[in-house]
């Protein structure tokens, strides 16, 4: 295989894979690209995968010997971000070497043989919806913060993502996230939902669910399906196949309190800030901040016996009885970071029960926390 | 404002103890030394053995044939301990600043406290008077503007109970003094500078200037220069106040069977975790102290790693005793391997972070599921309502 490509476009797809491929593994061909030529004007495509992920994308690209080869993802992406040449010159040797110049330096690199490369799997006839990048990173965004790569009891190291319909009976998609202390959970609805092959709910891995991120945020739209216990994410010329987890997510609707004993608004940036003055002082053992709503005024108190107390209060409208409990400010933090609107609602039931965040501009978002005890 | 130190000093206080118990003791020489180990170093002296000839380091053997009518004491930590306790129990009325340098040696800094307590020599005669009248030792103190001056006056003063050097009359007090009495000059630099350098006195050495200073001393000749002059800039530093939960048991004779040692040892566990419970606390660290009959000790300490659930509708913190049980007890026999029968075992459990808990949002795979949580609470529930003895522990072969 011998093509000519240009570095910008080469450097631009390298480095979107860099988060894909393995950098320590126990198969080394996980930790290369693979380039297969499409034809003599199509260019070429690029693919790595992890064996959970796989991700593919097309190149343009001036093919003067067709074939396929790896080179080491790493160490291509090193040779191009130190290049500042415009073009590159990549061709296969014989005895697994690569030549890579740029027309001022060359790089023999040993190389794995192509057919060894994990066969990408893309299932066939797949039901596609659009959903606009936009829309998908904001699903993600307001739901990812909450995975946790640790076992909670449960293994929840994804995104819980299903099709549920409303009481007129239109389709909705929900992302769901939790780590067993919290969690957050998103609502969108979109024309083509009805075509997803998604009777179940499904547990969309971390990683993935990052890398779909990604594609939805270079814009435009994004093919997403579902089948045969893979998720498959298409936008332009790039495709991104994940295999889905096979846990079973607990049941999240029966944690979400029904009724609350007192509802708040106020500001989200002020409560944002308290928040992250609040954290100044909590450490690994002293986290909590006790969190007191009372007579129009929110009290945040966060002690440390190591290193002392720090308190902020907040002019708010509230009459309602006394509410005192302790919550994570990380958590807070993320979730507030996470939502858009000037105002949120902060709903208590009492302090066993978990406090739930919402806002107006934050159209089908609700975030739970689970309090602390202080 | 300058300072104001005191220094309490309790010479010998093992032997001071002693002598409390057993008045014969008086007036007699006294050394304090591991009796049974042959290559044994004397720890503590009275004046008595001293004027026989009998230092601190000497080795013992040496020491009975210097002083045959030498009495030896087995060192006893826990009696130590107790006294140094109660006098720290006194000082810590007059001021929150107090440190227990080492046994029968503590430091009160009074600086500010004219108003309320008095002239500082008043108060440190008081104090002296106080541990005099509850615990029957006899002490002297010292009381100057900085810790150093405050020690030398104390352990100086032989014939009045309180030693008081004004501000800015340190250098004058300590001139006169011989050399050794400042901290850093052993043995070695004390020969080099009595024998060799013709220096006896504190003046003497505060005299000298800074270049002859760093050829005998080097680097650390600021330091001594500031000794020599009476300056010491070291504050006063507060005992941490960290919550610590232990149990100690001193076994009925002396034993070297490691089944009855483990039952020991498991009781004082069981003890220690029932009262954890119930506060509601999760150690992080956990210690054991094993004394041997001949009054040797080994300390060892380890952190835990508990993962404790919590009863969401009670609130309590939930741990087995075997939890904390069976990382003490590999550690009992890492480091209990003399031939050499044990006599008294102590465990402390300390770093507490039980306080703040995440409550879990799904009540998963939870503690009622675990047979040994559950049947830690029903003993519990037993413990609670009969006492802590209502239980007992049982191994079956």
């Amino acid at each position: 295989m011998e093509i000519k490509i240009d570095r910008n476009e080469l450097f631009k797809a390298v480095s979107r894979v860099q988060s894909i491929i393995e950098k320590k593994s126990n198969m080394p061909v996980l930790s290369t690209i693979l380039f297969t030529t499409l034809g003599a004007d199509e260019g070429i495509r690029i693919s790595a995968t992890d064996l959970e992920l796989g991700f593919q994308e097309e190149v343009a690209a001036q093919v003067v010997q067709e074939g396929s080869l790896t080179i080491s993802g790493r160490k291509l992406f090193e040779i191009l971000k130190e290049s500042k040449a415009d073009q590159f010159h990549i061709s296969e040797k014989e005895n697994n070497r690569v030549v890579v110049s740029d027309g001022v330096a060359r790089f023999d690199l040993a190389c794995i043989a192509a057919d060894e490369f994990p066969t990408f799997m893309e299932p066939e006839d797949v039901q596609t919806v659009s959903i606009e990048g936009e829309t998908l990173c904001e699903m993600i965004n307001k739901t990812i913060y909450a995975v946790t790569l640790e076992e909670a009891g449960f293994k929840l190291s994804g995104v819980y993502t299903e099709r549920l319909t409303d009481e007129k009976g239109d389709y909705f998609l929900r992302m769901v996230a939790t780590d067993g202390h919290r969690l957050s959970l998103i609502d969108k609805s979109f024309p083509g939902l009805e075509k997803l092959d998604l009777n179940n709910g499904v547990l969309i891995p971390k990683k993935g669910m990052s890398e779909l991120n990604k594609m939805g945020a270079e814009g435009g739209t994004v093919e997403l399906g579902f089948k045969e216990k893979r998720c498959i994410a298409r936008r332009d010329k790039t495709l991104l196949v994940m295999r889905l987890l096979e846990t079973k997510f607990p049941d999240y609707e029966a944690v979400i309190p029904k009724e609350v004993n007192s509802s708040v608004q106020l500001s989200r940036i002020s409560l944002l800030e308290g928040m992250r003055k609040m954290l100044i002082l909590s450490n690994e053992r002293y986290r909590a901040v006790r969190v007191t709503l009372e007579s129009n005024l929110l009290d945040l108190v966060s002690t440390n016996p190591e290193l002392g107390e720090a308190e902020e209060k907040m002019t708010i409208e509230y009459d309602g009885e006394r509410i005192e409990a302790g919550f994570n400010p990380k958590y807070f933090i993320d979730v507030l970071q996470s939502m858009e609107s000037e105002l949120v609602s902060l709903d208590f039931s009492d302090s066993s029960k978990p406090c739930i965040l919402r806002g107006e501009l934050d159209k089908g978002f609700t975030g739970l926390i689970m309090p602390m005890r202080v | 404002m300058h300072r104001h130190i005191i220094h309490v000093h309790i010479p010998a206080l093992r032997i001071a103890l002693a002598r409390i118990f057993e008045p014969c003791l008086r007036e007699r020489p006294v050394a304090v030394a591991f009796p049974e180990s042959p290559r044994a170093r004397v720890l503590s002296i009275s004046g008595e053995a001293r004027k026989a000839g009998v230092f601190k380091g000497m080795f013992l053997q040496e020491a009975r044939k210097c002083c045959p009518g030498l009495r030896v004491l087995p060192p006893d930590v826990e009696m130590v301990e107790q006294a140094s306790c109660r006098m720290a129990g006194i000082a810590a009325q007059y001021t929150p600043l107090w440190e227990i340098s080492r046994p029968g040696h503590i430091y009160l800094d009074l600086t500010g406290t004219q108003r309320l307590w008095g002239a500082v020599k008043d108060t440190a005669f008081c104090i002296r008077e106080e541990i005099k009248g509850a615990l029957s030792l006899k002490g002297t103190a010292g009381v100057a503007s900085n810790k150093l001056v405050s020690h030398i006056a104390s352990c100086t003063a032989c014939h009045e109970p309180v030693l008081d050097v004004d501000f800015g009359k340190e250098a004058a007090f300590l001139a006169p003094l011989e050399v050794s009495r400042i901290p850093g000059i052993g043995g070695v630099y004390r020969k080099m500078l009595m024998e060799e350098l013709n220096i006896f006195f504190i003046g003497q050495l505060a005299g000298l200037n800074m270049d002859r200073l760093r050829l005998l001393f080097g680097p650390r000749a600021p330091v001594i220069r500031q000794r020599a002059l009476g300056i010491d800039p070291t504050p006063v530093y507060c005992p941490p106040q960290k919550p610590l939960m232990s149990e100690a048991v001193t076994l009925p004779g002396d034993e070297n069977d490691d089944v009855r040692l483990l039952r020991s040892l498991f009781r004082l566990v069981e003890r220690c975790a029932y009262r954890m419970r119930k506060r509601g606390l999760v150690p992080g660290k956990a210690g054991l102290l094993v004394r041997y009959a001949d009054q040797k000790e080994m300390r060892r300490r380890i952190p835990l790693s508990l993962a404790p659930c919590m009863d969401l509708a009670s609130h309590d913190v939930d741990f087995g005793d075997p939890d904390l049980y069976h990382p003490l007890e590999s550690l009992f026999f890492q480091m209990c391997r003399r031939r050499v029968r044990v006599r008294l075992i102590k465990v402390w459990f300390w770093d507490f972070g039980g306080k703040q808990q995440q409550l879990p949002l799904f009540h998963a795979p939870c503690p009622d599921r675990d047979p040994t949580r559950r049947i830690t609470r029903a003993l519990d529930r037993i413990r609670d309502r009969y006492g802590e003895g209502a239980v007992r522990y049982g191994r079956a072969a």
